[in-house]
């Protein structure tokens, strides 16, 4: 794997690549640049990059200008801002040249190693092998938090009832939750809420702040405007559309 | 309104201004009134006494130059030798049934006619012989003889021997027909030479001659002139019943008992200087006051007149006195009730004038000072921000935690580089604050941040239990809501023993409640009241409090949180302090529950 890091500060330079290293173990080639113009040398000169991480602020050429010109040299060259700026208009910018992602300064370890486990998994177009070891435990705590996700549909479920009854750390949970199905685990509880309210509603004539209430959402007015935005109709619409 | 111990009721300006108006009208009117009606009826009692005294004088004179002139007609005879011949032949013995000879009669009648030539008011006049023979200047309608019994009045006319005698008017016996009611004067005639008796002589009088003399003498309407003769017998006017007064002797004693008694009349009397006649000129005093009543009842309808117009002019005047007052009384209450903006029109020139002048100097001095103080507190804060932001730029701050966060992770220092990690995190989250209402997910990361700070610091003295439903997640609530609570919660909870933190929230009808407990050393009775009280209070929020000890702002910071939701939501809405604890503590937010559209 190919990647470009242009970051002026040698220690956050040095950090990353300790990152980077940790994450990928193979066939791993990083090229360091600590300012845009030399990234861009490098970039040229080198052969085909499997990934650039720039930061914004840098003498010579800035980020932004070194994106514009990447992504005129190579259109779908995957780059990741990294950048003490979360000004809006930075932010606008780099979005608009098709930054993969856009991280803050002080960086956290688990960010920039799911974003390269992503682009590692999108380069061999499947899910990461190398990286889970026990790659069936790990399903098998997915399905085990599917099955108490469907069973507790009715009362609160939080990301720490979750962890408990796994023995995970919570954030733990949730990041490997993601990485599985690629859903954060929150949309996936609402989601089989709302399908449990779906089958309520057309199956029964229970009152609409009934399902609400046996869907985990007792606020019914909430649970009105949930329903709308996955459905695109209102509890009381849908019902009658049968 | 007023202190109620000194006005024990309020009496408004305009009352008292209307009754000292009405007072100062009504009072130098009624008594110039009342002066000047004692004094113009005392002064017209003068001049009508005055000026009756000098009428019944002239009366007097008049009179008396009547009686004169009437008197020339009996001493006619005096001074004519046929009719003392005449009289001289009859004074024999007195017998009835005296025949006159026609001479006699006519020479009589001549004499008698020529001395009363052009006298209409003299009905007749009778000359009596002793001998019984009665002559006359009337012939046909009077009686040839008279008869003593008939004529009493000649004892009196006797007894004046040849003087003037004045008879009250009485019905005359000496007439045939028609007889008169007549006043008289009567004489004794008697020889010039031997002074022996001849007869008598009687004037007849109707009242026209009196009526002549006094009815050019008028004093007022119902003023009235009486004349008595020497005994006090009324000679005029004629009819003494008229006057109410019994017939009879003395008719003037009984008049004046009467009028001394009742003292509503004036009187004048004279007497004649021959004739020995009396004059009483007599004016009711109503006939004096008559004028004074009117100018009184003239004095009066001007004074209420111009009380009314006082009336008038003082409500105007009060009006503009009051409405000026009126106005800067309710721009007082206005600037009382915290609107410092209101100023009062200055309306009039004058010293209330000069008082809403004062005032709204006084409320635009407080205005500017409240605007000073609170202005350099928030200009101070910005000039603090502005420093802060200025010289630690992010760029500067984020890049220098960033090397710190790869050294450390260089070196396998994997939990203080997620620590630097939270902390840039959280600075970022405090900084940006350009949205009010977050979702609680990003609160709760925020929240997350902090506690791993803290748990970096208090290592395995501080656990966290965030139990919030995925759906509470996308709930909108007020930005840095959570982290002042759990950081009041580990401030005040922490003690020897490990504090566990426990967040959780609860769906309550259309809010939600977020309740953040812990197992620490709870809160004191004591001072759970005064956090009580410190919620309950409704004072805003002062500059000093930003600037206060660190102590006193964790209390205000519980408060801030308080004040700031319930402006945000309302009444109902705030924090509460579980008090059914008997271990550690709990508070209680309630938001109603919000979510943004999408």
């Amino acid at each position: 794997m190919n990647i470009l890091l242009a970051e002026d500060e040698p220690k956050i330079r040095q950090g990353l690549r300790a990152i980077i290293e940790d994450v990928v173990k193979n066939e791993l080639r990083i090229l360091e640049a600590d300012n845009g113009k030399t990234a861009f040398e490098m970039f040229r000169t080198s052969e085909r990059m499997d990934l650039v991480i720039t930061d914004i602020r840098m003498k010579e050429m800035d980020g932004l200008e070194l994106l514009r010109r990447i992504k005129q040299e190579q259109k779908d060259t995957p780059i990741v801002v990294i950048s003490g700026h979360d000004e809006f208009e930075y932010a606008r910018e780099a979005l608009r040249y098709g930054v993969m992602d856009y991280l803050l300064k002080p960086i956290e370890r688990v960010e920039l190693a799911r974003v390269l486990a992503r682009i590692q998994a999108e380069g061999k177009g499947g899910p990461a092998g190398d990286e889970s070891p026990e790659p069936d435990k790990e399903r098998l705590v997915i399905r085990k938090v599917k099955e108490l996700i469907q069973q507790s549909l009715e009362q609160e479920i939080s990301l720490q009832f979750l962890a408990e009854r796994v023995y995970l750390h919570p954030k733990y949970l949730s990041e490997t939750f993601k990485r599985e199905t690629g859903q954060n685990l929150s949309d996936y509880v609402t989601e089989r809420r709302i399908a449990k309210a779906r089958q309520l509603l057309s199956g029964t004539t229970l009152k609409v702040a009934e399902v609400a209430a046996m869907c985990g959402i007792p606020n019914h007015k909430y649970f009105a405007s949930l329903f709308k935005q996955h459905t695109g109709a209102t509890p009381t619409e849908y019902r009658e559309r049968g | 309104m007023l202190p109620s111990r000194l006005f024990p009721t309020f009496v408004s300006l305009r009352t008292k201004m209307l009754v000292l108006f009405c007072l100062m009208v009504t009072v130098p009117f009624l008594l110039s009134g009342a002066i000047t009606y004692s004094k113009y009826s005392a002064r017209a009692a003068k001049d009508a006494q005055a000026y009756s005294d000098q009428l019944a004088e002239q009366v007097a004179i008049n009179l008396e130059r009547y009686i004169q002139e009437l008197e020339r007609i009996t001493l006619s005879l005096y001074y004519d030798d046929n009719a003392l011949d005449i009289l001289t032949r009859h004074d024999g013995g007195f017998r009835t049934g005296n025949y006159l000879a026609s001479d006699e009669s006519f020479k009589m009648n001549q004499l008698i006619s020529s001395a009363i030539y052009e006298r209409t008011e003299v009905a007749g006049v009778f000359i009596f012989a002793l001998d019984g023979s009665l002559f006359s200047n009337l012939q046909e309608t009077s009686k040839s003889s008279w008869l003593p019994q008939e004529n009493e009045w000649m004892r009196e006319a006797e007894a004046d021997d040849g003087g003037l005698t004045v008879l009250p008017p009485a019905s005359s016996p000496n007439y045939l027909t028609n007889v008169p009611e007549v006043a008289s004067i009567a004489r004794l005639i008697k020889n010039p030479y031997t002074n022996a008796k001849l007869g008598f002589v009687k004037v007849d009088l109707t009242s026209s001659g009196f009526e002549k003399i006094l009815s050019s003498v008028r004093i007022t309407e119902n003023s009235k002139l009486y004349i008595f003769n020497r005994n006090g017998e009324m000679i005029y006017p004629f009819d003494s019943n008229q006057e109410g007064l019994a017939a009879g002797n003395p008719e003037e004693e009984a008049l004046n008992d009467r009028l001394r008694q009742d003292g509503r009349t004036l009187v004048s009397e004279r007497e004649t200087g021959y004739g020995g006649l009396r004059i009483m000129g007599i004016i009711p005093r109503s006939d004096l006051q008559k004028d004074a009543r009117e100018l009184i009842s003239f004095i009066l309808w001007i004074s209420l007149a111009s009380l009314l117009a006082a009336y008038l002019i003082s409500v105007l005047a009060s009006n503009q006195l009051v409405k000026p007052i009126r106005s800067l009384y309710m721009k007082m209450k206005r600037v009382q009730n915290g609107e410092l903006g209101e100023r009062a029109p200055i309306m009039t020139n004058d010293e209330i004038g000069l008082l809403t002048a004062g005032f709204n100097g006084m409320v635009a001095q407080l205005d500017k000072n409240i605007k000073e103080i609170y202005e350099l507190g928030i200009r101070e804060k910005q000039a603090e921000l502005s420093a802060l932001q200025s010289q630690i730029n992010p760029h500067f701050l984020y890049n220098t935690l960033e090397s710190i966060s790869m050294a450390a992770g260089r070196d396998r220092q994997d939990e203080l580089s997620r620590v630097i990690s939270s902390l840039g995190k959280l600075l970022r989250y405090t900084v940006n604050r350009q949205e009010s209402k977050v979702t609680l997910r990003e609160e709760l990361d925020f929240v997350e941040n902090y506690l791993s700070i803290q748990s970096f610091r208090l290592e395995d003295r501080l656990r966290a239990d965030i139990r919030v439903d995925f759906s509470h997640e996308s709930v909108l609530v007020p930005k840095l809501l959570l982290q002042p609570l759990v950081e009041n919660a580990i401030e005040h909870g922490m003690g020897s023993k490990p504090l566990t933190l426990t967040l959780t929230t609860k769906a309550d009808e259309q809010d939600l409640l977020i309740r953040i407990e812990d197992d620490g050393r709870g809160i004191g009775p004591e001072r759970l009241n005064q956090i009580e009280r410190i919620l309950a209070e409704v004072e805003p929020i002062r500059a000093e409090s930003v600037s206060g000890t660190g102590n006193r702002e964790k209390g205000f910071a519980l408060r801030n949180i308080h004040r700031r939701l319930r402006i945000l939501y309302g009444e109902s809405y705030g924090l509460s302090l579980d008090k059914s604890r008997t271990q550690g503590a709990a508070v209680h937010v309630r938001i109603p529950f919000q979510w943004g559209e999408s």
